[in-house]
C-alpha cells in the first residue's frame, strides 16, 4: 500500500528531489502533501479560486526552479509559505495596477461578490470578516491569516515574513482590535 | 504530535484571552470552498505546465557566453531600475564582473570558477537574478562601476562600446508597453 503523502517528511521528499531520476517523483509528493495549505493560504489572500490556481501554479514552478538552492536553514514548510505569500503579494499588487482587484474594491461591492462568488459559502459574519480583514494594512492581514487560519507559530511567521517575533506579536494583537472593532461597527 | 497540540492550544489560549468574540468565530468552517477534485488533478498540471516551459526553453547554453550573460542581466535590471542611465551603468559593471570571471588573476581561481559557474544553466541563473533581485541596490552597482571602471580588462574582441550600444537599444526596442508605462 503505498504511504500517505502527509506522512512523508521533508527530509525524503527533497532527497528525491535532489536525485535526477526521482525528482519529478519528489516534486509531485511535495505538492501534494503542501498544495491544500498552501492553496488555502493564498485564497484567503486573493479570495478568488481561479485567481488562486494561477497563484498556486505560478508558486510551484518557483518552487521547482529554486528548490534545488534550498539549504535548509529554515524549515520547507516556511520556506513554501514565503514563497506562496509573496507570489500572492505580487499577484494582488499587478491586479492593483491594472485597477482589477477585488481585494480593494469598495467594502459593500466586496460583499456582494462574495455572497455571489459560487466557491464561498459564509454566513454574514464570514463576509464581514473579509471585509474587516480587507480594511487591514498587508502585512497585519498575512500576520493574522497565518496566526488565527494557520495557527503557525510566531517563530515560523517570522521565517516567511522575516520579521522579528515582538513585530509580529503586535501585528496580530492590532490586528485582532480592529477586527473587533469592525464588527462592533457593524453591529454582528 | 504533542508539540503541535500544544501550539495550537497556546495559541488559541492567547486569541480566547484578547477576543473572545474572535476565539468563538474559529469554530465556523472555512467559508471558502474548492471545486471538486480539484486537487486530484493538481500536481499534473503544474508538472505539465514545467514539462511545457522546458520543451519550449533553450537548454543549457554556453556559459561562457558573454552575450547571454550581459542579456540575462539587462534583463532582470530593466525591470528593477528602469532607467536607461541605470541600466547602462549596470551594464559596464557587469561587464566589468564578467571579464574577471573570464580572466581572473591567478589559474586555481579560474578552475575553482569553471566548476562552480560553468555547471550552471540559463534558467538556474535566471532564476538567481530573480530571487536575489531584491538584494540588488543601486548604490552597490554604482561602487562596483567606480572601482571596475577599467574597460581595457575586456579584450576588443570580445565585446565592444558598439556592442554594448547595439544591447542597449534592442532591449529599448524590446519593453512592451507596459514596461514603457512603469517607467514614466
Amino acid at each position: 500500500m503505498r504511504p500517505s503523502f502527509v506522512e512523508i517528511s521533508d527530509e525524503k521528499i527533497l532527497s528525491l528531489i535532489q536525485r535526477k531520476q526521482s525528482a519529478e517523483k519528489g516534486f509531485r509528493l511535495l505538492m501534494e502533501k503542501y498544495q491544500e495549505r498552501l492553496y488555502h493560504h493564498i485564497r484567503k489572500m486573493v479570495l478568488d479560486h481561479d485567481d488562486t490556481n494561477d497563484v498556486l501554479q505560478n508558486c510551484f514552478i518557483k518552487v521547482f526552479k529554486s528548490i534545488q538552492r534550498f539549504e535548509g536553514k529554515s524549515k520547507l514548510y516556511t520556506w513554501l509559505y514565503r514563497i506562496a505569500t509573496n507570489e500572492a503579494i505580487t499577484f494582488i499588487n499587478k491586479k492593483k495596477r491594472k485597477g482589477t482587484d477585488s481585494i480593494n474594491e469598495a467594502e459593500g461591492l466586496l460583499a456582494n461578490t462574495l455572497k455571489a462568488d459560487q466557491y464561498f459559502d459564509g454566513d454574514e459574519i464570514q463576509v464581514q470578516l473579509q471585509v474587516a480583514l480587507k480594511r487591514l494594512p498587508e502585512k497585519q492581514r498575512i500576520v493574522f491569516n497565518l496566526r488565527y487560519f494557520e495557527e503557525m507559530s510566531y517563530k515560523d511567521i517570522s521565517q516567511v515574513l522575516n520579521t522579528s517575533v515582538g513585530g509580529l506579536k503586535a501585528s496580530y494583537h492590532h490586528a485582532v482590535k480592529k477586527i473587533e472593532n469592525h464588527f462592533r461597527e457593524v453591529q454582528i | 504530535m504533542d508539540k503541535q497540540r500544544d501550539r495550537k492550544q497556546e495559541i488559541r489560549d492567547e486569541l480566547k484571552e484578547i477576543s473572545p468574540f474572535l476565539y468563538k468565530m474559529k469554530e465556523k468552517d472555512s467559508p471558502f470552498k474548492v471545486p471538486d477534485h480539484y486537487f486530484n488533478n493538481f500536481s499534473n498540471q503544474v508538472l505539465e505546465q514545467l514539462k511545457q516551459e522546458t520543451a519550449e526553453s533553450p537548454q543549457k547554453k554556453d556559459i561562457w557566453n558573454l552575450n547571454f550573460i550581459v542579456q540575462a542581466f539587462q534583463d532582470q535590471l530593466a525591470l528593477l531600475f528602469q532607467s536607461r542611465l541605470v541600466i547602462g551603468l549596470a551594464s559596464v559593471v557587469i561587464l566589468a564582473v564578467a571579464a574577471w570571471i573570464l580572466y581572473p588573476s591567478g589559474p586555481d581561481q579560474t578552475a575553482v570558477d569553471n566548476l562552480s559557474f560553468a555547471s550552471l544553466s540559463v534558467e538556474e541563473i535566471q532564476n538567481y537574478i530573480d530571487d536575489n533581485l531584491e538584494t540588488f541596490d543601486e548604490e552597490t552597482f554604482k561602487e562596483l562601476a567606480h572601482e571596475n571602471s577599467n574597460i581595457s580588462l575586456l579584450p576588443a574582441e570580445v565585446v565592444g562600446a558598439e556592442e554594448i550600444d547595439q544591447y542597449l537599444d534592442q532591449m529599448i526596442e524590446e519593453m512592451d508597453a507596459e514596461d514603457l508605462e512603469e517607467l514614466f
